[in-house]
């Protein structure tokens, strides 16, 4: 048995004490909606066939994104090189093992002047095993990123967010791991005409082990969608069952409307070290007045975000009230390929400081396995 | 001074904290409804027809889109730059992936599988 895994199983057991510890109806809902899924569980195997004139193939995949970013903060130059690959590995059509792994370099100028020194971070964002078990209830077990608002689950990879900065929110929930060793269930509670309500309901032990560090937790995200306006709001909330036991809640938004190319995102987030909000705006011009062709490469973004501390902040958070506008304009080179440059004020009453934010990013997909090909 | 001058939150943090963070949530309830009777207002309005929001242009309107395709124009935008196109090899190791991820219910999935695979 390795480390990590009598961690686990030493955790398992306080984590269903944790579990007792929640507010009762929290705990009722849980159980509830646990419940309801079982059945759903049951069946899984009944449907779970490939349609039968499709070609695609199940073949493990090597994904992820390099990027280089030169990032400037209150006159300070970092240069941020990063790898993060992303291992898939099918067993049936069924069963998926996913884990994402991170290498960032950090190198700054030794007194502001010197030569550039630094080093390189390796984590492991998450490793976890998914069944998709049936039409509604998908299973999730290992070490996952903890499903709470827009930005964490969604967001975060450096070949998707539009600005390179995380929120100034973003430790609300996430703060100090990001991901949770544990088991979550997820899917598509009711798929009507016109919406789709969807849910993640997690627990999580504590573990200490080396890079798959976990807080025992429980928590869960409600979202509605509508496909049609591709519009969606829902609700994310995570208990921390240790330490401080606090709630942290988010509420958050999405929408691409048909009729223009935006993508209009916001969230909010409250814990108990604070409270604010983002909201972002991303635009590419399809139909530029004077050359559309180059135009449509471009993407606009703009972002405000508000940070209001409490208790002193902290715990990831900062410990000053902050607000900060972001711009960023970007040069969509192909789907996988994309220029960045952003730029962003931070306001605070200790006083104010530009973020500069440069590089390029590139998403890859290698099948690791000749398989079928058409 | 101050640096929130320029904000109207400014004017909640010189009344008080609690009025303050009354405003903060005020300000914020008002953007989301803002943009919540946006969607509403566009629900009859629109047909389901772009394909990206933040990078591929939105799809000319198609007279009566595949199943599978519907699902991917509604869906793939949502968080990302969707693919322009990857390997029919890895079509079904990607889309198990993204319906983990997008909660996307079994028959959804066998509809991108056939759409994105034939
Ligand atoms: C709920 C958000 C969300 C939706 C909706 C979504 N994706 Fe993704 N997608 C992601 C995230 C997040 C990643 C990066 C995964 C990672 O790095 O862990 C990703 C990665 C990918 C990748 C890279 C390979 C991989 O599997 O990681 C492809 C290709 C992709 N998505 C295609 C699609 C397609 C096709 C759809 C429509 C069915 C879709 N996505 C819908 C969030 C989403």
């Amino acid at each position: 048995m390795t480390r990590y895994s009598q961690s686990i199983a030493k955790n398992i057991e306080s984590a269903w004490f944790a579990i007792g510890a929640l507010p009762r109806p929290v705990f009722a809902c849980l159980v509830a909606v646990l419940w309801s899924l079982l059945p759903f569980a049951a069946c899984a195997q009944s449907d779970q066939n490939v349609p039968e004139h499709s070609s695609a193939g199940y073949t493990p995949v090597l994904s992820g994104a390099f990027a280089y970013i030169q990032n400037t903060n209150g006159g300070v130059q970092s240069l941020v090189p990063q790898i993060n690959p992303l291992l898939l590995v099918p067993m049936g059509h069924s069963v998926l093992l996913e884990s994402r792994v991170e290498f960032t370099g950090f190198f700054q100028r030794e007194d502001q002047t010197g030569p550039y020194a630094g080093k390189v971070l390796k984590t492991v964002d998450y490793a976890q095993l998914d069944w998709l078990a049936d039409s509604h209830v998908m299973a999730a077990a290992g070490y996952y990123i903890i499903p709470f608002g827009l930005f964490s689950e969604r967001e975060s990879p450096v070949w998707i967010r539009n600005l390179q900065n995380d929120p100034i929110t973003y430790a609300i929930a996430t703060h100090p791991d990001g991901a949770a060793d544990g088991f979550q269930l997820r899917g598509a509670a009711a798929t009507l005409p016109f919406a789709s309500i969807q849910y993640t309901a997690y627990v999580s032990a504590h573990s200490n082990v080396n890079e798959l560090q976990s807080a025992r937790s429980s928590g869960g995200d409600v979202s509605i969608y509508f496909p049609s306006p591709r519009f969606e709001t829902g609700f994310s909330y995570r208990r921390t069952l240790e330490g401080n036991q606090i709630n942290n809640e988010a509420a958050y938004l999405s929408w691409q409307p048909n009729s223009v190319s935006l993508d209009l995102k916001a969230e909010y987030d409250n814990n108990h070290y604070g409270q604010g909000y983002w909201i972002e705006a991303a635009h590419v011009p399809q139909h530029f007045f004077i050359a559309p062709d180059f135009f449509h490469h471009f993407q606009g973004v703009a972002r405000m975000e508000q940070l209001v501390v409490r208790n002193g902040g902290g715990n990831g958070l900062a410990t000053v009230n902050e607000e900060r506008p972001v711009f960023g304009l970007n040069y969509l080179i192909r789907d996988d390929w994309r220029f960045v440059a952003n730029y962003g004020r931070l306001l605070t009453k200790n006083g104010n400081s530009n973020q500069w934010n440069f590089g390029f990013t590139y998403r890859f997909i290698w099948p690791l396995w000749p398989g079928k090909k058409s | 001074m101050e640096l929130w001058i320029h904000l109207p939150l400014y004017l909640a943090f010189m009344a008080g904290k609690k009025v303050m963070r009354r405003m903060f949530i005020g300000q914020l309830a008002g953007m989301l409804l803002a943009c919540g009777i946006c969607a509403v207002a566009i629900f009859p309005a629109t047909p389901p027809a772009a394909a990206s929001a933040s990078g591929a242009p939105p799809a000319k309107a198609a007279p009566a889109l595949d199943p599978g395709e519907k699902i991917f124009e509604q869906n793939c935008a949502r968080c990302h730059v969707p693919p322009m196109s990857f390997s029919p090899r890895v079509t079904g190791t990607i889309i198990a992936h993204m319906r983990m991820r997008a909660r996307l219910t079994r028959k959804e999935e066998l509809q991108l599988l056939k759409y994105l695979a034939p």
